[in-house]
């Protein structure tokens, strides 16, 4: 008998470089503050993996993921991407919504939800302006 | 040493944080970042200019430390990185540091290709390159000079020969003044 893998919630607290991930194993799921951390990769790769075996569960609720990102780095939009790739490969068997939420002054953050929106286009993508 | 004239210079040129030395450690830019968000007249910028400030020195100067560290033996204390404000309210991130003769060719080649490409052809070369895996901190290979190019108005680079076959890279990005909050 296969056993379901045990998986926790995910929580990473903020740094002054690393934003707040909450993933719950119920489905909601957040990112949120600056990111540029050192080593990007290093700093992700538990987020992706954890994500990869969310997917294996036996049964998986709808996903919402919030992003709130202040400022990041060009290696964390690679590993945003990455993130954004695991849950589109998904998207079929899943109720996936993604919010971009970005401050209306914050032109640059608009377009980077933008671009991922344009990016992942089968993906269900908001971009959501804070009041 | 006269910190007079030091003083001098950081007025002239409206300097707001200047840090000087071979080991930029993510310590370091994350203090510099955090003083800048402290920085009154900086805050005031209104959120989307000082955010592109912010990330075109985060790039620069993580991408002086991962140089730095790929490159031990180019550790010769040289590497400087400023930002700046000049009296029309433009601001500038300038830094310079060593180099090797492969690595002024490849950015360069990089920085050329990026100065004849207009705003969308760049917003689509970054999204490609995102797409195709190219890591960020790659000299010269990665998206993060497309990431800089984004966010600023103008982008300046120069080498001079240095010692041993090696050259000195200047690098200056220029966000110009957005006539108050944008």
């Amino acid at each position: 008998m296969n056993q379901s893998p045990v998986l926790e919630n995910l929580h990473i607290a903020a740094s002054d470089y690393t934003p707040e991930i909450r993933f719950d194993v119920d489905g909601t799921f957040s990112i949120c503050g600056k990111s540029y951390p050192e080593n990007t990769f290093e700093f992700y790769a538990p987020v992706l993996s954890w994500l990869e075996t969310w997917f294996t569960l036996p049964k998986q609720p709808p996903i919402v993921l919030d992003f709130e990102l202040i400022y990041f780095n060009s290696s964390s939009s690679k590993l945003l991407y990455d993130l954004l790739d695991i849950l589109d490969a998904h998207r079929e068997q899943q109720d996936i919504r993604v919010n971009w939420h970005y401050h209306p002054e914050n032109e640059s953050a608009r377009e980077a939800g933008e671009d991922f929106a344009e990016d992942f286009e089968y993906l269900n993508i908001h971009l959501q302006a804070l009041a | 040493m006269r910190l007079d004239e030091l003083q001098a210079i950081v007025e002239d040129h409206g300097i707001i944080f200047l840090a000087y030395g071979s080991s930029l450690t993510q310590d370091i830019i994350a203090s510099i970042a955090s003083g800048l968000e402290k920085n009154q007249e900086f805050s005031e910028l209104g959120l989307g200019f000082s955010s592109d400030i912010f990330t075109v020195f985060v790039e620069v100067a993580q991408n002086m430390m991962f140089y730095g560290r790929r490159h031990p033996e180019l550790q010769s204390g040289e590497g400087i990185i400023v930002i700046g404000r000049d009296a029309e309210g433009n601001y500038y991130v300038h830094s310079r540091n060593t180099i090797t003769a492969d690595d002024k060719t490849l950015i360069g080649d990089k920085l050329n290709t990026i100065q004849s490409m207009n705003r969308d052809e760049i917003r689509q070369m970054y999204r490609q390159l995102r797409k195709n895996g190219a890591h960020a901190h790659d000299a010269g290979a990665g998206i993060g000079f497309y990431e800089i190019a984004r966010r600023c108005d103008r982008i300046e680079h120069a080498f001079s020969a240095a010692e041993n076959g090696l050259f000195h890279y200047v690098f200056k990005s220029w966000l110009y003044a957005r006539g108050g909050k944008s």
